[in-house]
């Protein structure tokens, strides 16, 4: 029994279509928004109802957050659910419907600042005894980058203090290209994201991206459904995650899962979010690294590896019920795959492809579930992201998951558009991955280079 | 009441008699509007036809003689200014006061036409040419999406 009776959808593609689904299973009513490059998608296809805010630029529609609201307003939606990207991880929105009355699905305005903002996160984690990354704070001028380089050591990362996505960071080698380096990254930053501030961190080698999946709901109950493992990644951008991490030390399997949940804990959060840390292959250590307050593009082998809908939890976590799992509940099954199928050219250097697509037929099965928005005839705009489907897949162990995303990823077809499954065919058939040998830049250092992209 | 925000736009009745009194004080021969799945075609050669769900009979006022459906619509001569965003459309500056133009007054190019509100943000529609003001599309409050037709203006010249 939800708390809430019609959402408003502020998101596009996959994730749209994934949420209506999840509002579908709660019997709650939809209202999508679409830009007008989206009045045909499959989304707008399956909403209960469709508004068309603006013109396709995502700045008059789906990042327009008085928009977005009015929309909500005119269609008496009580609860909004902004999906990932846009405005999912933006205070101003949650806030925006506190002030109007809404129901936003996913943290308030002050656990969202809280979370949201890298340096804050990183101080609350150090606060709580929390292993964080060799790093710095916030460093807001030339001579406090060299003076955390000198302690930090070289190679470091620079990162925006303000967001993600690779946006605003800059790898550094040498000593002579670090001030070069800190106003770039800056401006880059502030462009993005509004917000010049950076921070440093050490530079891993052989890192690997490990998230932790936290639900928390109203009345402070916080638990945790698992790891994932997202190292297989193309200048910072996922392309396979897997659930559970494989072969995670012991010591670092326990310590990540019970520090995301005190993390969360801490900052009387209520939703979905997920705790990410970066594990030192080389150290055998590891150190928190951020906190998106949001669904993740990758919460499906979360889902199929513990059985638990995330979406309808946060429907329900929002309408103010408790989750609907207890923390002894949660027990994890076999091992789950996604692979992220975009509409991308590998062999030029994963140029866009948009374009109509003619012909769309992908596996499914017990075992195979693909989330996607795409249908023949359906055209993919240059407006928005590349992102065409994900196929996820599970088995009884890892071996197998990845031997059925094989197959999926054999028998999917797609014409009109070019697209990375090929890519990730290749990617998922390689002795490094089977052996768990990789590492955050394992694709683009060690993979691509020697990748015949003919399949020859 | 309002129509709700969201549905599929359709020729409805008010729609139907503002766009018949704009074709009447225009000096066009023709005019064929596509809404939805509704069609509405006028013409001064002896044919009249309004192509509407559920109620087609009832909303033609002389069905003389009935086109096929497949005939090519004509366009609408004239402009027709859209709605810049989902919105509320205010016809005057503020509650209260005159409109910015009632149909059949003169415009000039940027003149202010009507504004749509978004969340306290008030776009101002402008004329995008001289004219005359053929026809008011939306009701004074109404809750209207991007690129729904808002006013109907007949250029000079």
């Amino acid at each position: 029994m939800s708390g809430i009776s019609r959402v408003l959808v502020a998101n596009r593609g996959e994730i749209a279509v994934r949420i209506l689904r999840a509002c579908f299973d709660e019997g709650v009513e939809t209202v999508l928004v679409v830009s007008d490059a989206d009045r045909g998608s499959l989304a707008a296809q399956l909403a209960d109802r469709v508004v068309c805010i603006g013109p396709p630029s995502a700045s008059e529609s789906y990042l327009d957050i008085g928009r977005v609201i009015a929309a909500a307003h005119g269609t008496g939606c009580d609860a909004l659910h902004p999906g990932y990207g846009f405005l999912s991880e933006r205070p101003e929105l949650s806030e925006a419907c506190v002030e109007s009355g809404i129901t936003f699905v996913g943290p308030g305005p002050e656990a969202m600042r809280g979370s949201g903002d890298k340096a804050e996160a990183r101080s609350l984690a150090r606060s709580l005894g929390i292993a964080v990354g060799h790093g710095s704070d916030v460093v807001a001028s030339e001579a406090d980058v060299e003076a955390a380089a000198e302690k930090i050591g070289l190679p470091l990362l620079l990162k925006a203090a303000g967001g993600g996505g690779g946006r605003g960071m800059r790898r550094v080698e040498r000593p002579e290209d670090l001030r070069g380096a800190w106003a770039a990254a800056s401006a880059e930053a502030e462009q993005a994201f509004g917000d010049g501030r950076l921070f440093v961190e050490r530079f891993v080698r052989r890192a690997r991206h490990v998230e932790v999946q936290i639900l928390a709901d109203r009345a402070g109950t916080v638990i945790h459904l698992g790891h994932r493992d997202c190292t297989l990644q193309r200048r910072y951008q996922k392309l396979i995650e897997e659930a559970p991490a494989p072969d995670l030390p012991g010591a670092v399997e326990k310590e990540i899962l019970d520090a995301a949940v005190r993390l969360i804990g801490a900052l009387g959060y209520e939703g979905a979010a997920t705790c990410e840390f970066l594990v030192d292959e080389e150290r055998g250590d590891y150190g928190f690294l951020e906190i998106n307050a949001r669904l993740q593009v990758e919460h499906p082998v979360s889902e199929l590896v513990t059985g638990i809908d995330i979406v309808r939890e946060q429907l329900r976590i929002a309408g103010g019920s408790p989750l609907s799992v207890r923390p002894e509940e949660v027990k994890m099954r076999g091992h789950a795959i996604e692979v992220r199928v975009n509409a991308e050219s590998p062999e030029r250097d994963f140029l866009p492809t948009p374009g109509r697509i003619e012909t769309w037929a992908a596996p499914i099965g017990t075992d195979v579930r693909v989330d996607t928005a795409c249908f023949p005839g359906w055209t993919i705009t240059p407006f928005y992201d590349s992102l065409l489907a994900k196929i996820i897949t599970r088995g009884a162990d890892r071996e197998s998951a990845i031997a059925t995303a094989r197959d999926a990823l054999r028998r999917l077809r797609v014409e009109g558009v070019e697209t990375t499954a090929r890519f990730s065919l290749d990617v998922l058939g390689h002795p490094d991955v089977a052996a768990g040998r990789t590492h955050t830049r394992w694709i683009e250092d060690e993979f691509l280079p020697s990748w015949n992209g003919a399949g020859g | 009441m309002t129509p709700p925000l969201g549905t599929p736009a359709e020729l409805d009745q008010p729609l139907v008699h503002a766009l018949l009194a704009a074709f009447d004080r225009s000096d066009w021969l023709e005019m064929t509007v596509t809404i939805g799945n509704d069609r509405l075609h006028v013409s001064r050669r002896g044919l009249r036809e309004v192509d509407e769900e559920p109620e087609a009979e009832s909303a033609a006022p002389e069905a003389v003689h009935t086109e096929p459906t497949h005939a090519t619509p004509v366009p609408l001569t004239g402009m027709v200014v859209e709605s810049p965003s989902v919105g509320l459309f205010w016809r005057s500056p503020s509650p209260g006061a005159p409109p910015f133009v009632e149909p059949g007054a003169h415009v000039s190019a940027d003149d202010t036409l009507a504004i749509v509100e978004v969340m306290k943000l008030m776009n101002h529609l402008v004329a995008p040419a001289a004219g005359t003001v053929r026809a008011i599309l939306a009701e004074n409050g109404a809750r209207v999406e991007y690129g729904q037709p808002l006013i109907a203006i007949d250029p000079d010249g």
